[in-house]
């Protein structure tokens, strides 16, 4: 039986939470909510999770791309994988979440399907990392 | 009534009058007399105050008391007057204040169909026009080698058309933003890089005065602001313009910005003449002068509009613009501007496209679901 995974979901928008957590639960995960970029960085250092999932644009001092570049220079958690939420979905944009050092990208509105396969992919990536 | 208290209400631009507590006039200035017809020993005929000092005789009201009454009519229309009853320290009786608040009115009207005017004819967002004036004066004169070949009067013209193309991208700032015209963009903007647009810009500025701008420490540290970059860019250098105005020729500038909460607060800090308080106000008021250091030969007076360009800037980022009356021999404004995004960026369409994705996708979900399930 294969172990549950931890999942940490970032994000300003209740509704977008629910969502996230609604789909997630289908699966077998364990999933934790932060509302803002300051406590979700405390839980990623507290909960150590399996992947994180993070709204790029967020009110209070640090944003999406600074919580995804804290994860990538702070060692035991620079190996996270980190996916994106944004409404944005420009060139630069995903430019700036590669430089921030995120794994993937979703660009809102995502479907159920895109967001489930995008998490599934790198939680089996790190796994075959591990392996 | 001694004549040098005459004199002294006299010199007021509210009106003021002491009545008794019968209604008689006992001392009324000329801006009063503007307002209603007072003989000074007679009951005043004004019979909408006149109810007031009664109610106050018998105790009804509480003073001091504020109301609002029409004033007399001039070419068919009548202003309205802002009153405030209060006991008279001079002799017993009543004390009354009279302002005309329909000219703030008139004044607010001008101002909106003004910029409303400038719209119009400019046609064109502030940005647009303002990087295409600046790109004139490149053309102009591309280097700062070739500026400094030019003669004197050459040099001196160049100066002031870049004084003139400053104040019409105020102008037009000025018509977009009083116009009611949104602020619509929410690029990501670190800090540190609108203080280097900042500091680049203000350039010339400073150099003209001979001023330097010293940074407050530890500014990599800081948030990110999400706005737009031009306008918040255009606002602050209204702010550090009307700073250097105020300050003294080879002195300091002071920039101090510093994480506060959900906050970034920004100040800078002039060693110029200080600002009185019962005039900070008045500063974020359009076309509002400062009170000015003498400047270089040639230079071109301001159009006051700095300050209120940088408060409507501000408050559109959901930030807030203040006078510092903290600091007692120098002049400070502190702004704050929301750290991160603004609160519940997403707009409700995008919201509704989400649920409207999910719904459309979650009977496949629930399909791939129970395939899924061990048998």
């Amino acid at each position: 039986m294969s172990e549950r995974k931890v999942i940490l979901i970032i994000e300003d928008q209740s509704d977008i939470r629910k969502l996230i957590r609604m789909t997630l639960e289908l699966g077998d995960s364990e999933i934790h909510e932060a509302e803002n970029g300051e406590s979700g960085w405390h839980m990623v250092k507290a909960l150590r999770p399996d992947l994180v999932l993070l709204d790029v644009m967020m009110p209070g001092s640090l944003d999406g791309y600074q919580v995804c570049q804290k994860i990538r220079q702070e060692p035991g958690l620079c190996n996270i994988p980190v996916i994106l939420l944004t409404a944005r979905g420009q060139q630069a944009d995903f430019e700036m979440g590669r430089q921030a050092g995120a794994d993937a990208y979703l660009t809102k509105p995502f479907s159920p399907l895109e967001l489930i396969d995008t998490v599934d992919s790198q939680l089996a990536r790190t796994v075959g990392a591990h392996a | 009534m001694a004549a040098n208290l005459q004199v002294l209400v006299d010199s007021l631009d509210e009106g003021m009058l002491i009545v008794s507590p019968e209604g008689v006039v006992r001392l009324a200035n000329q801006a009063a007399r503007r307002f209603f017809t007072v003989v000074v020993g007679k009951r005043l005929a004004v019979e909408e105050l006149m109810v007031q000092v009664a109610a106050a005789v018998r105790g009804y009201i509480r003073l001091p008391f504020a109301f609002e009454i029409a004033g007399p009519e001039a070419g068919g229309e009548r202003d309205r007057l802002h009153l405030k009853l209060m006991e008279s320290p001079l002799g017993g009786g009543y004390l009354v204040i009279i302002r005309n608040i329909s000219e703030q009115a008139r004044y607010e009207h001008i101002i909106s169909n003004f910029a409303n005017l400038m719209t119009v004819e400019l046609g064109l967002p502030m940005t647009t026009f303002a990087t295409r004036l600046g790109r004139l004066l490149v053309d102009l004169v591309p280097d700062l080698a070739q500026r400094e070949a030019l003669g004197d009067d050459a040099r001196s013209i160049l100066q002031q058309g870049e004084s003139i193309a400053s104040r019409v991208t105020q102008l037009a700032a000025f018509a977009q933003l009083f116009a009611r015209s949104p602020i619509l963009a929410s690029e990501r903007i670190p800090v540190m890089e609108l203080v280097a647009a900042l500091a680049q810009r203000a350039r010339p500025l400073l150099e003209a005065r001979k001023l330097k701008l010293h940074f407050s420490p530890g500014m990599q540290e800081l948030p990110v602001i999400y706005g737009s970059r031009a306008w918040l860019v255009e606002a602050l250098y209204g702010y550090i313009e009307y700073m250097v105005k105020n300050c003294r020729l080879r002195s300091d500038l002071e920039l101090q910005i510093r994480p506060y909460g959900n906050f970034i607060s920004l100040q800078i800090r002039n060693h110029g003449r200080a600002l009185p308080k019962h005039s900070a106000s008045a500063a974020f008021k359009p076309f509002t002068q400062g009170l000015g250091a003498p400047g270089e030969a040639g230079e071109l007076a301001g159009l006051g509009l700095g300050l209120a360009l940088c408060k409507q800037v501000v408050e559109l980022h959901r930030g807030s613009m203040k006078f510092n009356d903290e600091d007692g021999d120098i002049t400070a404004f502190v702004l704050e501007l929301p750290a991160g995004a603004p609160a519940e960026s997403v707009n409700p369409e995008l919201g509704a496209e989400q649920a409207r994705r999910y719904a459309e996708d979650l009977t496949r979900l629930m399909q791939r679901k129970r395939q899924a399930k061990p048998q």
